[in-house]
């Protein structure tokens, strides 16, 4: 009993004086209750499908930012991952009768491969070069997809998966857990020495290798990692839409993750994220603009890349936050002195 | 001998960077490279440490012409010229870049870190983050900025400290002094003479010979990828023709 209350207390001091204390710790709780607590409020089947399937393309778009935004490999192919991991689950279910709780890892899987299978011949190009070969790589898929409809189910795709879950409910909280669970360990891995090495790899590779670090396995990890968390979203994807066809693989959805990625605020993790779940039920919600909505679409992301270069998430956390000069431990920009050190702020 | 070149040339297409190369570093020495601009120093010490092969590997089947290697070059008893740079580095070879490359938007004590990359044992990283701070003071105080917001010369202390958290045999550096003050300058090779008084042997590429031959025990003067002299500092300056045309004094 006695150890329990230490515990309980210990969780209030570090919640008081860790989490409370910087709006972007406050702002990650309140994101985290309004995404559990939303079926509470609202049962709506339209608006928990917005949000489903906005924590679908938040793993997405994160996964991009591991592999684009930490280590530099610029990927305009970045649906070549979604697309496998939606077919893959699509075809083990429906083939191999294999539940979504295996259809949708092994599906992962089969990103984890495609992460291989372009990051091999990536690994001797950059910039722009990397970027039209991995914008390719989806195309020449699809373009497989069209020539074996048999297999594939061609333009249609492959139908009559079965659901994640009896109730829209139940596959809200699914995917939306997972999204929560998916996106921190994303976040842990940028944070931690691989995350680091992540980092470097971006700045100035040979100063990487030349500190030891073999390169080339941190790159193929980086797509790796990158295919299994983008499989997962396709597989989600697949078995909440009961379909997996052709614009999984499209084009404008290896375009649509850039632009969430670079809206939000690129190698930050959370700034794909926010951008997904602000982006894309505006998006949605537009549609009473009917024909005008990809205009305003495209004036709002204009907006906020002409004012805040760096991503809208980076920008606002910036204004409530301030670093201290002297320990570089980030403040409430309201604040006159450090946490920590009690520095001036100014 | 810890580090022996025996015979290395490098073709990058048709031109003979690096002709016919043989030197030698033995433990505890501090080893200097000198020659005018273009002669092949740097070429040199990117050979020894893997660089060059990985280039070649990467520019394979390229437009701009192969990279050959020829020679053979051993560290501690050990042929290293067929490993990867990263193996080498786990030997015990290491180099701080020319122009210090570091990881500028990243803070000090990460760009340490990286460095320490090779380093398993917590103690052990603990233990090289202490001597590098003792060494340059000025990185600790430092340590959670970032490192793109240094001066020239940290961030050229921040390149050797990278270097060095990797528990290094032969510690190379290209070029320490490029762009630096005078003052800067002396105290950036202040340093190196203590990095060599712990024991570590160190192989120094520089372009400021003054001050390179009073440190260094042993010189090699490299000239259009050619060894054309080596001797103690002293000994080299006495020749007249060397000290005006290869050494500009």
């Amino acid at each position: 009993m006695k150890t329990i209350l230490f515990y309980i207390r210990k969780l209030f001091a570090v919640v008081k004086n860790e989490v409370l204390v910087l709006p972007s710790r406050v702002a990650v709780i309140f994101f985290f209750l309004f995404i559990l607590l939303l079926p509470f409020f609202t049962d709506d089947v339209y608006i928990l499908r917005i949000f489903t399937l906005a924590s679908i393309f938040a793993i997405f778009a994160a996964s991009w930012d591991l592999l684009s935004g930490f280590t530099g490999q610029m990927n305009f192919g970045h649906a070549l991952f979604f697309g496998v991991g939606a077919y893959g689950a699509a075809l083990l279910n429906l083939h191999y009768q294999i539940p979504p709780w295996g259809s949708i890892p092994l599906g992962a899987l089969v990103g984890v491969a495609a992460g291989l299978i372009i990051g091999i011949p990536s690994l001797r190009l950059k910039g722009t070069y990397l970027a039209l070969t991995t914008l390719a790589f989806p195309i020449i898929l699809l373009g497989l997809v069209f020539t074996f409809p048999g297999f594939t189910g061609g333009e249609l795709g492959i139908s009559g998966i079965e659901r994640l879950a009896p109730t829209r409910v139940q596959e809200y909280y699914i995917i939306s857990v997972l999204m929560l669970g998916l996106c921190t360990i994303m976040w842990a891995i940028t944070d931690s020495n691989t995350g680091i090495i992540f980092h470097a790899i971006r700045e100035d590779e040979i100063a990487v290798r030349a500190s030891g670090v073999n390169t080339t396995r941190y790159k193929l990890l980086a797509f790796c990692l990158s295919g299994f968390f983008a499989g997962i979203a396709g597989g989600l994807y697949a078995h909440f839409m009961r379909i997996a066809g052709p614009s999984t693989l499209e084009v404008s959805l290896s375009f649509q993750v850039v632009i969430w990625a670079i809206f939000g605020g690129a190698a930050t993790i959370y700034g794909p994220i926010g951008a997904v779940f602000f982006l894309y039920p505006l998006v949605e919600f537009m549609h009473v603009l009917k024909d005008y909505r990809i205009l305003m679409f495209a004036f709002v992301v204009l907006l906020v890349l002409l004012f805040m270069p760096d991503g809208l998430f980076r920008w606002l956390r910036e204004k409530v936050e301030e670093e201290c000069p002297r320990c570089k431990v980030r403040n409430i920009a309201t604040r006159k002195t450090c946490r920590v050190c009690t520095a001036p702020l100014d | 001998m810890l580090l022996e070149v025996s015979n290395v040339s490098v073709w990058y297409d048709k031109a003979m960077l690096i002709n016919n190369v043989s030197m030698g570093v033995d433990k505890g020495e501090l080893v200097s490279l000198v020659g005018p601009n273009g002669a092949g120093k740097s070429t040199l010490l990117r050979t020894i440490t893997g660089l060059v092969a990985w280039e070649k590997d990467l520019t394979k089947r390229s437009t701009h012409g192969e990279i050959r290697l020829e020679g053979q070059i051993t560290f501690d008893g050990e042929r290293i010229d067929q490993v990867p740079a990263h193996e080498i580095v786990k030997r015990g070879l290491i180099l701080a870049p020319e122009r210090r490359r570091p990881f500028k938007e990243m803070t000090v004590i990460d760009n340490l870190m990286v460095g320490a990359y090779l380093v398993h044992d917590k103690a052990n990283i603990e233990e090289n983050l202490e001597k590098v701070y003792q060494l340059f003071p000025v990185l600790k105080d430092r340590s959670h900025q970032v490192s793109g917001t240094l001066s020239g010369g940290e961030q050229q202390m921040l390149a050797v400290g990278r270097a060095l958290m990797s528990n290094p045999k032969l510690l190379c550096i290209d070029e320490p002094s490029t762009g630096l003050a005078p003052i800067l300058r002396q105290e950036v090779f202040q340093r190196i003479r203590e990095i060599s008084s712990l024991g570590i042997t160190v192989l120094l590429v520089e372009q400021e010979v003054s001050s390179v031959f009073k440190m260094a025990t042993r010189n090699y003067v490299l000239s259009a990828g050619k060894i054309i002299a080596e001797g103690k500092g002293d000994e080299l300056l006495e020749n007249e023709l060397l000290r005006k045309t290869y050494l500009g004094m």
